[in-house]
């Protein structure tokens, strides 16, 4: 149980990155190009003070009481989970809500950014004052992180692709590159490496990235690619995990299959 | 059997029954059925969507085929769109000089975009790209528009909302323009802003215009050099163009009556000259004989009709409360739509009325000159089916499908939650499928970012 009044610097926290959003959102029809990305650069710098001096206040109470340091993530581990991906993700938002300026969109963005980011603090301090539980049942953040990051940042390069008609190749190529990133950052601590293992996460990964092109150049349609190309990570990454947990059996696949077809009747219901 | 359902225990093996496998299938399948019968055939074909990066897209690949530049996604021209889009989506306006005769270049100007060019383009009821571009293609002046060689940069918006009595409608608005003079292309257009070399021109009042003060600016372009100002030959005073332009407000002692002017501006050095002819009227639009007319059946409720008279030259009616529109029935008479529940709770009506010129007459009118009759018409009357059009459906579905959305993020977070706090809950977490949640919240971006249309059957462009 998340105790609010525990949690204080936490949520001042999460407010400050949710401001600075709002600011940015606020901006954002006024100015340059190149100021909105200053302004973005300096929210990143602030969430970055933010995210070490989580770290260094929640170390320092094991240190206090004379407990040794939490070392249970490798260190690339401990990179990716409390620095890329908080990063990601704040950028994710923020990249979205560029690219589909829309009034009623941005209280919700605004309203999942001080989640997010709150859940996310709790998490951090959570590892590093070594209080297991509480990581553990906080840690879907990070696959959150990784899927909506794909889905907002494939945004993003699609709006590009489509506004500089980027070269096919370059186009594909960027994709690759950031459905590989997608399915290393969700596998990195989960997942025993193996060849078989790499081999099915770049099939995956190419299939999606072919589907994600397909649909783009056929459709003309950013929002609905890059969905897609999410939900395809979202599948293939969740069988491999099953798979991994030899938890992987018919009525698994049939759950996957059930949700994959509500989301698609979802999707065109919204639309 | 409350927690059997909504939450996860060991009676119901840590998985409650609203999200159990059979559970959700029949929410798929209730969904699809919903939809389905929501839904028109046309809005079955696929992209039926409209969406600015797509716009774009076909807005270039037009250009290429012709040999012209690429247009540039510009956040300024963006934002002009998005205002312009906004405002006639809130007044309900359906022109280039929307609201209020305000023109396409004060938007523009209001978001800081420095042009030399710009053009407009507007469409409404559009549920797909290509159908819009085609209509846009098809219209000589929206093709001049957007085959323009002076045009580098561009910005669209669009903004759904209830529009020209349709739910759900779109309203879609292009801005093209540039910020340099092109000189290496063969234009038919004549540069907006050349500060090269000024023609003689007044500029402010405009040509026609309708003003509600009597003793104006009057300003404009011209050479450097002392400028005269006279008002049907007799020289009311004098000003002096610097750096290109002048501009004199014309004295109290001198003030205009009401009526039709023509103003003349005299260069005494070049001997150029220019005049303008505008109207002043400072009076205020008259409020008279609030009446009642019908009841009738809207969209949603049940609707007062009210009459109400004006002087002729009122151009809109508004007022402070929500729930009600005003429809211009002849010049001299308006009607009063009004809710019938916002009519039940309100004793008075504030009424605000605008004039051409903009002269504003505020004014609240009592209630209860016609509360009788009203009342006396909503016993009697017989409330009709009213026909569940195709616009009204996908509005439905759209909702629904929201409302679904929220409703099984909410049942898995909580789901997620509950667990969390058990013994075994972590490890029954992660078997557990811990990604579902993500894949719906983009969903609900997705539909909250309008990204996606509803179809409408209704399409006009202008």
């Amino acid at each position: 149980m998340i105790k609010l009044r525990n949690n204080t610097k936490m949520l001042v926290f999460a407010a400050i990155l949710t401001l600075g959003s709002y600011l940015l959102i606020y901006i954002q029809p006024e100015t340059s190009l190149n100021y909105y990305i200053i302004a973005l650069s300096v929210n990143l710098i602030i969430f970055f003070f933010e995210l070490l001096s989580v770290r260094i206040s929640a170390k320092s109470k094991l240190n206090q009481i004379g407990l040794p340091a939490v070392t249970r993530y490798s260190s690339s581990e401990e990179f990716i989970y409390h620095q890329l991906l908080p990063i990601i993700l704040f950028a994710s938002f923020n990249i979205f809500i560029f690219f589909n300026p829309v009034e009623s969109l941005e209280y919700l963005i605004l309203f999942l950014v001080f989640f997010s980011f709150f859940v996310i603090f709790i998490n951090i301090r959570a590892y590093y004052e070594d209080k297991f539980k509480l990581e553990q049942s906080t840690h879907f953040i990070y696959a959150f992180s990784s899927i909506f990051g794909l889905f907002s940042i494939l945004n993003g390069v699609l709006n590009v692709a489509s506004i500089y008609e980027l070269m096919p190749f370059i186009l594909i190529f960027a994709l690759f590159v950031i459905t590989i990133i997608s399915n290393y950052t969700l596998f990195i601590q989960d997942i025993r490496w193996n060849v078989p293992l790499i081999t099915y996460i770049l099939i995956s990964s190419a299939i999606n990235v072919g589907l994600t092109f397909f649909l783009y150049t056929q459709y003309s349609s950013v929002l609905r690619s890059s969905f897609m190309s999410a939900s395809f990570l979202y599948l293939s990454a969740a069988l491999i995990q099953h798979k991994q947990e030899a938890t992987l059996d018919r009525y698994v696949i049939f759950e996957y299959c059930v949700i994959m077809a509500l989301s698609f009747i979802l999707l065109y219901g919204i639309s | 059997m409350f927690k059997k359902i909504f939450i996860p225990i060991k009676e119901n093996n840590y998985t409650p029954y609203v999200l159990k496998r059979g559970a959700v299938t029949i929410y798929a399948l209730v969904l699809l059925i919903f939809n389905i019968a929501t839904a028109d055939i046309a809005a079955l074909q696929a992209s039926a969507s409209v969406e600015a990066q797509s716009l774009v897209n076909l807005h270039n690949q037009e250009r290429s085929e012709h040999n012209l530049g690429e247009l540039k996604l510009n956040s300024k021209l963006t934002a002009s769109a998005q205002k312009k889009a906004q405002a006639m989506m809130d007044k309900d306006c359906w022109d280039h000089y929307c609201p209020d005769g305000k023109s396409p270049w004060d938007f523009f100007d209001e978001v800081g975009y420095d042009y030399v060019y710009a053009g407009e383009n507007l469409a409404e009821g559009f549920s797909d790209n290509d159908k819009v571009f085609t209509a846009w293609m098809n219209s000589k002046t929206h093709r001049d528009n957007i085959l323009r060689p002076e045009f580098d940069e561009i910005g669209i918006a669009i903004v759904y909302g209830e529009f020209q009595d349709i739910e759900n409608n779109a309203v879609i608005v292009v801005h093209f323009g540039s910020r340099e003079i092109k000189t290496n292309v063969e234009s038919d257009l004549t540069p907006i802003d050349n500060s090269l070399e000024e023609p003689f021109n007044i500029k402010e009042p405009n040509d026609g215009q309708i003003l509600n003060n009597n003793t104006p600016n009057i300003s404009g372009t011209s050479p450097d050099g002392e400028i005269s100002i006279s008002e049907n030959q007799k020289v009311i005073g004098e000003s002096i163009a610097q750096s290109g332009i002048f501009t004199f407000r014309v004295p109290t002692e001198s003030s205009l009556n009401d009526g039709e002017h023509k103003i003349d501006a005299t260069n005494k050095t070049t001997g150029q000259s220019d005049s303008v002819n505008f109207e002043v009227d400072t009076i205020a639009p008259v409020l008279e004989n609030l009446s009642f007319n019908s009841m009738v059946q809207g969209s949603d409720e049940d609707e007062v009709i009210l009459d109400i008279t004006t002087s002729p030259d009122t151009v809109s009616l508004e007022s402070t409360a929500d729930g009600i529109t005003f429809n211009k029935i002849s010049p001299k008479s308006w009607n009063i739509v009004i809710n019938l529940k916002v009519f039940d709770h309100i004793d008075e009506l504030n009424i605000i009325a605008f004039d051409q010129a903009s002269n504003k007459t505020d004014q609240n009118f009592q209630l209860s000159s016609v509360q009788g009759a009203v009342n006396q018409t909503a016993e009697g009357f017989q409330v009709e089916e009213s026909d569940f059009n195709i616009i009204e459906r996908i509005g439905l579905r759209r909702l629904v499908n929201s409302i679904f959305l929220i409703i099984i993020i909410t049942l898995i977070l909580l789901d997620y939650y509950v667990l969390a706090n058990t013994e075994l809950g972590i490890n029954l977490i992660r078997t557990k499928g811990n990604y579902h949640a993500a894949i719906f919240i983009i969903l609900l971006i997705i539909s909250m970012a309008g990204g996606t249309a509803g179809e409408l059957l209704e399409a006009e462009s202008i």
